[in-house]
């Protein structure tokens, strides 16, 4: 497939990607808005057709079937009840998908529920996120938040192609305006060179580090197919090079997809915040994939609290939805559960602190500070194995491997590599000692005051995005697809 | 945007970038198409040395210059076995060659190298080609390449691969900077191999350590479905033979031996029926070769025998005087494979080392496998019991993966 629904291939980036920015540019350039919407309504389709032609009619369907219902929201008086059928019909719609790829991987013993390296593509690509987007549309019309929008528009919302595989799970009441607005209408020069700056900086982050990363991951985890079980050394690496990698990916993807919508002049959220400087699990959670959170957050969390739920059992349930968001196999159960179990622990001690001093924390030093990231970095890498496993026993073995100094000796996958000693030092100083995107780009996006590390349009940026450009290049022969695209 | 007095305007920053990514990306694929160390232009290239560039052994465009390169009058193809398995001073002398060549690559299946070397050895192929493949091959990356013409996108993708990729550049560098200097031995004076080619030494341990061994060399293996890899093995060979006997030239292949231990973890998986269609499959396709007047052999050296059942040591590395692991033979075995191929003996089933495969010998040879097998079986119950074990485990995790 050439498009494969990602944004890290050649032809992607050398043919879609120019053709396409080359016709919104014509038209917005002659104040043809409505011309430009449709062109990339059409691009949007394509780059969805040439990733999944054979299931692109549930994402037809349920676009069909969430405009017809916000229809019919808009102009009913029983909001409640229409916009409960809206959001059982979407949830089920999902449920039947994640169903349909846990009895798929079972017969074909391509996965167990847990994570899968496959490269097939078993689920509408973005059903995730196009669901959950367009039932906070469905919110948002039935509280009278958003007007209802002309179909081609709500579906360029919906599908909108740097946004339509992974997220960040955005909202009409904060896209549609955009595209009446001046940014879009102007197709300005320097939104595209911010734009495609930011997008080479997530392709770099993707092709560079995330895809080295998962040879070291693979390697490791890999090494159940064969039955062994990974040495302590090996169950740590792995764990923590998956969280590198994970997060490169993802982040990566996140990054890319503000760039693409950037040169379009549509502004997006950035779906993360470097979350692994977070001194405890909630501030990872808050900063981990933040439009999911915010989603769950907004959609789960506080209607359960408004109907009186417990705030325990309302976090628990939040966590336990996140978690099968994510897929029905049992090692995401029990991760959801974990992690629910911690989030609670971390609320429960912030209040200890607070009924004691009045403050929810003791006064932090750096000391404290880097020591509770690292705890908390740590945490996160014990629950990704959960994450990353392909089955409940495979994760077991792992946690037995880490805290088994027994087999401190034992290495079932082989010394670390120089180079993989290199890539697991750069994603380290990456991630602990430098800005992310979203504080890199901050002056140029939203004209905030610049600091030492913003990006300006200066020769230095310009090389520098170029060199990395051109190692991208070179490195997109081996194409691979992200984490997320299974969800 | 806050003003910036060292700032560029847009479209000179979008100038400089591109600039700079034309520059490097010419440079590159400009080097990479100049010294085409993988044929796929069919330029006259650089003058190469008959010797391998530092290039990384399982490196396929490596491989690939490699060949290119060298032009062999015998060529030697295959995967880790051939690569641990065999040294090009046994091939020349079995041959009468002096510059026979061995391309053995660790991290790729047989039909991976097959595709990268197809249009090598279609202008500049060898006389004599010897395909080994193990009886745990990957049969599902058979599959997916032995179909038709490559898509345009195929074509394009493998354009970007001679011009853009890392494997070419290193190739590339290989060839310019050292052309004289040769890959680090693969086998020190005595004939051992280099340790250092086993990305993985096994461990001592036993019969343990031989299944945990072979379930990960032969993974795929365990879990395939059988019904269409038979025939996409043979389309494989055929079209490999085809290309040599569009030039008049020998294809020979090879069904390498495997330690009986492998044999008999294949069995106790489910597996062996599949090994007897596969073999089937390739008397069969060697009969419509040579009616078409190829010039084509299938040979077959599994069987459970002295040379392949002698029992692994216990100590500090597993192995045995004939065999590295249970799926890795030493190049002591594969001198003797060679030069059965070579003499040529009668097909004959009889008790020797080696079966040329034809459609009239190939039941008899099968039933034969069946009742070593089937006495080995016998004779190991701990060891059969133990890998039973282990294959339960292996299809409860990690086949999944």
């Amino acid at each position: 497939l050439w498009l494969s629904g990602t944004f890290n291939s050649f032809w992607f980036a050398l043919v879609f990607l120019p053709i396409t920015y080359l016709g919104y540019r014509f038209f917005a350039k002659r104040d043809q808005p409505q011309a430009a919407v449709l062109w990339l309504l059409a691009a949007s389709v394509l780059f969805y057709l040439a990733a999944q032609s054979t299931l692109v009619w549930p994402l037809l369907a349920s676009l069909v079937f969430n405009f017809a219902c916000a229809h019919w929201l808009a102009v009913t008086q029983n909001r409640s009840w229409l916009l409960g059928v809206g959001v059982v019909t979407n949830l089920a719609f999902l449920l039947y998908f994640k169903l349909n790829v846990l009895a798929a991987c079972k017969a074909t013993a391509a996965c167990d529920g847990g994570f899968s390296t496959s490269e097939q593509i078993l689920i509408p690509l973005g059903i995730s996120f196009f669901t959950f987007q367009q039932i906070a549309f469905l919110v948002d019309v039935s509280k009278d938040r958003i007007q209802l929008p002309r179909i081609d528009r709500y579906a360029l919302f919906v599908m909108f192609f740097p946004q339509l595989v992974i997220g960040p799970i955005v909202h009409a009441r904060n896209i549609l305006p955009q595209l009446d607005g001046a940014r879009f209408r102007q197709a300005s020069t320097i939104d595209l060179a911010a734009g495609v700056s930011l997008f080479v900086l997530g392709l770099f982050k993707k092709v560079v580090i995330a895809d080295e990363a998962a040879i070291l991951v693979t390697r490791i985890f890999g090494s159940y197919a064969t039955g062994e079980v990974p040495g302590f050394l090996d169950a740590w690496t792995g764990a923590i090079a998956f969280q590198f990698q994970l997060y490169f990916d993802f982040s990566g993807y996140a990054d890319m997809a503000v760039g693409l919508a950037l040169m379009f002049g549509l502004l997006i959220p950035f779906s993360f915040d470097s979350p692994h400087k977070s001194a405890d699990r909630f501030e990872v959670w808050r900063r981990w994939n933040t439009t999911v959170t915010e989603f769950f957050r907004q959609h789960v969390f506080k209607p359960l609290i408004r109907r009186g739920v417990p705030p325990w059992a309302a976090l628990m349930l939040t966590a336990i939805a996140s978690g099968l968001w994510h897929g029905l196999g049992p090692t995401f159960l029990v991760w959801s559960l974990t992690m629910g179990v911690i989030l609670l622990a971390v609320h429960y001690r912030k209040r200890w602190f607070l009924q004691r001093g009045g403050v929810d924390q003791p006064p932090a030093s750096r000391a404290r500070t880097a020591v509770l990231i690292l705890i908390t970095f740590l945490v996160t890498s014990l629950l990704g194995i959960m994450f990353r496993a392909p089955s409940f026993d495979a994760a077991i073995d792992t946690y037995a491997a880490m805290f088994a100094l027994s087999t401190l000796q034992a290495s079932g996958v082989g010394a670390l590599t120089v180079r993989e000693i290199t890539l697991l030092l750069i994603c380290t100083v990456i991630i602990w000692a430098a800005p992310n995107a979203k504080q890199i780009f901050a002056a140029v996006i939203h004209a905030t005051a610049p600091t030492r590390m913003s990006f300006a349009l200066t020769a230095q940026w310009a090389i520098f995005i170029g060199v990395a450009l051109a190692i991208c290049c070179v490195l997109m022969s081996r194409t691979s697809r992200f984490v997320y695209l299974q969800f | 945007m806050t003003h910036n007095p060292t700032a560029l305007s847009p479209r000179r920053f979008l100038a400089v970038l591109s600039t700079v990514v034309g520059v490097l990306l010419s440079a590159v694929a400009g080097l990479n198409f100049w010294v085409d160390p993988t044929q796929l232009f069919v330029g006259k290239g650089l003058p190469r040395s008959n010797c391998a560039p530092g290039v990384r052994a399982h490196d396929l465009m490596g491989l690939v210059s490699q060949v290119s390169a060298a032009r062999p009058s015998v060529l030697m193809l295959g995967s880790s076995r051939v690569a641990y398995g065999h040294d090009t001073a046994s091939l020349n002398r079995a041959f009468g060659t002096h510059d026979a060549m061995l391309v053995g690559s660790p991290a790729a299946g047989i039909v991976s190298l097959a595709d990268s070397l197809l249009p090598t050895l279609s202008t500049r192929g060898p006389g004599t080609l010897l395909i080994g493949v193990g009886v745990g091959e990957t049969w599902d990356a058979l599959m997916r390449r032995a179909r038709g013409k490559p898509s345009i996108v195929q074509v394009m993708s493998r354009f970007h691969q001679g011009l853009l990729s890392p494997s070419s550049t290193r190739a590339s560098l290989g060839i310019i900077f050292s052309p004289t200097g040769c890959a680090a031995p693969r086998y020190d004076a005595n004939g051992n191999g280099n340790q250092s080619y086993f990305q993985k030494p096994i461990a001592a341990g036993g019969h343990q350590a031989f299944a945990q061994a072979s379930l990960r060399d032969h993974s795929t293996l365990m879990s395939a479905s059988s019904a269409v890899e038979i025939s996409a093995v043979g389309d494989a060979f055929q079209r490999m033979s085809a290309q040599q006997c569009e030039r008049q030239a020998q294809t020979i292949a090879v069904v390498l031996p495997v330690h009986a231990s492998l044999l008999a973890l294949i069995h106790t998986a489910g597996r062996w029926p599949s090994v007897e269609d596969t073999l089937r499959a390739l008397a069969a396709r060697g009969a419509d070769l040579r009616a078409q007047g190829c010039r084509v052999e299938f040979w077959d050296f599994n069987g459970i025998r002295e040379e392949t059942s002698a029992p692994f040591e216990r100590g500090p590395e597993m192995g045995n005087h004939l065999f590295w692991d249970p799926s890795h033979y030493r190049p002591t075995l594969g001198a003797r494979v060679i030069e059965r191929v070579i003499s040529g003996a009668d097909s004959r089933v009889d008790h020797g080392f080696g079966v040329r495969l034809r459609p009239d010998n190939v039941e008899a040879h099968i039933k034969l496998l069946r009742v070593q097998l089937q006495r080995y079986v016998d004779d190991h119950p701990d060891e059969i019991a133990s890998y039973r074990v282990m294959l339960g485990k292996a299809r409860g995790s990690g086949e999944r993966n």
